[in-house]
């Protein structure tokens, strides 16, 4: 019989395997299963296992295992179940359909990777940006302080050139600033930790402080405003306003001094558009498709040409996705690039 | 010239605040140690806390809840610093009466002060 046959190899497999009917009966379970378990294949037949996942993940686990056999699609899971030695390990589940040769569902075949050491590592990842990020933050308080001084200093004495490099010193320190709170809401996103304060804001006021701001900090750059809304949306202004100031320094990076920022703002009576477009180094269609991944930077000489992180657009999506909006690109090498946003109104 | 008592476990947090707000024309007074607070507000008698959230071994949200659980001290206007932005969430639950995130916006910080120094002499 074909089933015997599977689970001699299956028992051979150095991943934990299962395999149910589809009535959600499970029919088998392979040795590293049973190794990892140090229970009987009767036993584990007989349900012992599920009694065994953590009091915390059981009522997750069981919802979607009904989910999975009505939807008979592949799914993965992880929940953490009882080792032999009783310590409770995360356990990365790859659900997998089966289907007998008249298309009809048979069940389906689970197969388990122990993932605790790489989640524990995770946590500790995340722990240690927390603390690297609050520990960052403080000197840079006293930096951005003593430096707001040496301005002051400069402007009652008439000073203006110095005035300007003390200028210089805070626009750059803000940058830094800028770039800790990405990596940390980075983290948080990760650990699904970024809590949003949405509130009713008109959003053409939110635009315009925006767009006012990226003046100030960039005086040599034409940035134009075409069109506006008065259109009222429900948000969180400053996650929001991040999202949108990520996109434009980043069509400010990678376009020259002398080319303009085009931004356009419409709406349509369900939603309100913002554009942002650059005429500078554009991006080759087959990035297209990759530029909202976290840490994605685009591969080439210009990625040293034009220093970052690879954080901002993969937040300013997740900012904007958390908005029910959407974010498009488009783009053509050597001449444009266009970021699209549309945001619900209320 | 109202009086500000600073009252956080960073040194260079101190001192610059101890420079900033003397130029701007405020009377300071500092302390690091979160024990000394009490101690500092009878002797000092001051108009207004910055207080850190994270004191290394006393908890600046503590400290505050016993500031605004005490009759005397009630009126005394809190204003809460951290690099936790998170522990802002939290301020309201402590009684504090601002919150301010670090590193901060020098204006932002004045704004605050002022503001909560408005609204006790009211």
């Amino acid at each position: 019989m074909l089933e015997n046959s599977f689970f001699k190899i299956a028992n051979e497999a150095p991943v934990m395997m299962w395999v149910a009917d589809p009535n959600q009966n499970f029919i088998f379970f392979n040795s590293s299963w049973l190794d990892f378990r140090g229970e009987t294949l009767e036993d584990e037949k007989a349900g012992n296992w599920v009694e065994n996942i953590h009091c915390k993940d059981v009522t997750r686990v069981n919802r979607q295992f009904e989910k999975n056999f009505k939807n008979q699609k592949p799914y993965k899971l992880e929940y953490r179940l009882k080792r032999h030695d009783g310590t409770y390990r995360w356990i990365l589940e790859n659900g997998t359909p089966r289907f007998n040769k008249d298309d009809a569902f048979s069940g389906f075949i689970g197969s388990c990777v122990d993932i605790h050491e790489i989640k524990e590592l995770e946590k500790r990842k995340e722990k240690f940006i927390t603390a690297a990020s609050h520990e960052l933050r403080t000197p840079l308080t006293t930096l951005n302080v003593y430096l707001h001084l040496i301005d002051d200093y400069f402007k009652q004495n008439q000073l203006p050139d110095f005035g300007q490099y003390a200028n210089g010193a805070i626009r750059q320190l803000n940058k830094v600033n800028n770039l800790i709170e990405q990596l940390l809401d980075l983290n948080k996103i990760q650990s699904g930790a970024l809590s949003y304060e949405f509130r009713e804001i008109s959003f053409g006021v939110l635009a315009s402080a925006i767009i006012d701001r990226m003046r100030i900090l960039h005086p040599s750059r034409n940035i134009l405003l075409k069109g506006k809304s008065e259109a009222v949306i429900s948000c969180d202004p400053e996650k929001l306003s991040q999202a949108i100031e990520n996109i434009l320094n980043n069509s400010l990076k990678f376009s020259e001094e002398d080319t303009d920022i085009l931004i356009m703002i419409k709406e349509d009576g369900k939603n309100v558009f913002l554009d942002v477009k650059d005429f500078g180094i554009g991006i080759a269609k087959e990035y297209l498709p990759k530029i909202f991944d976290r840490f994605y930077r685009i591969p080439g000489t210009k990625e040293e040409t034009y220093p970052g992180l690879g954080m901002g657009l993969y937040l300013s999506q997740k900012i904007i996705k958390k908005h029910n909006g959407r974010i498009n690109v488009e783009s053509v090498e050597n001449e444009y690039t266009k970021f699209s946003i549309q945001i619900p109104l209320i | 010239m109202a009086k500000i008592l600073v009252v956080d476990d960073d040194p260079d947090i101190l001192s610059v605040m101890e420079i900033l707000l003397s130029m701007k024309g405020f009377t300071v007074d500092v302390t690091a140690r979160g024990d000394n607070t009490f101690s500092k507000i009878e002797s000092f008698q001051p108009d207004l806390i910055l207080l850190d959230v994270l004191i290394s071994g006393h908890d600046g949200r503590a400290i505050c809840k016993e500031i605004k659980s005490n009759a005397n001290l009630r009126h005394l206007p809190v204003i809460m610093l951290s690099a936790h932005p998170g522990a802002a969430a939290s301020i309201n639950d402590y009684g504090a009466d601002g919150f301010i995130s670090k590193p901060f916006e020098v204006e932002n910080l004045l704004k605050k002060i002022n503001e909560q120094l408005h609204l006790a002499s009211s």
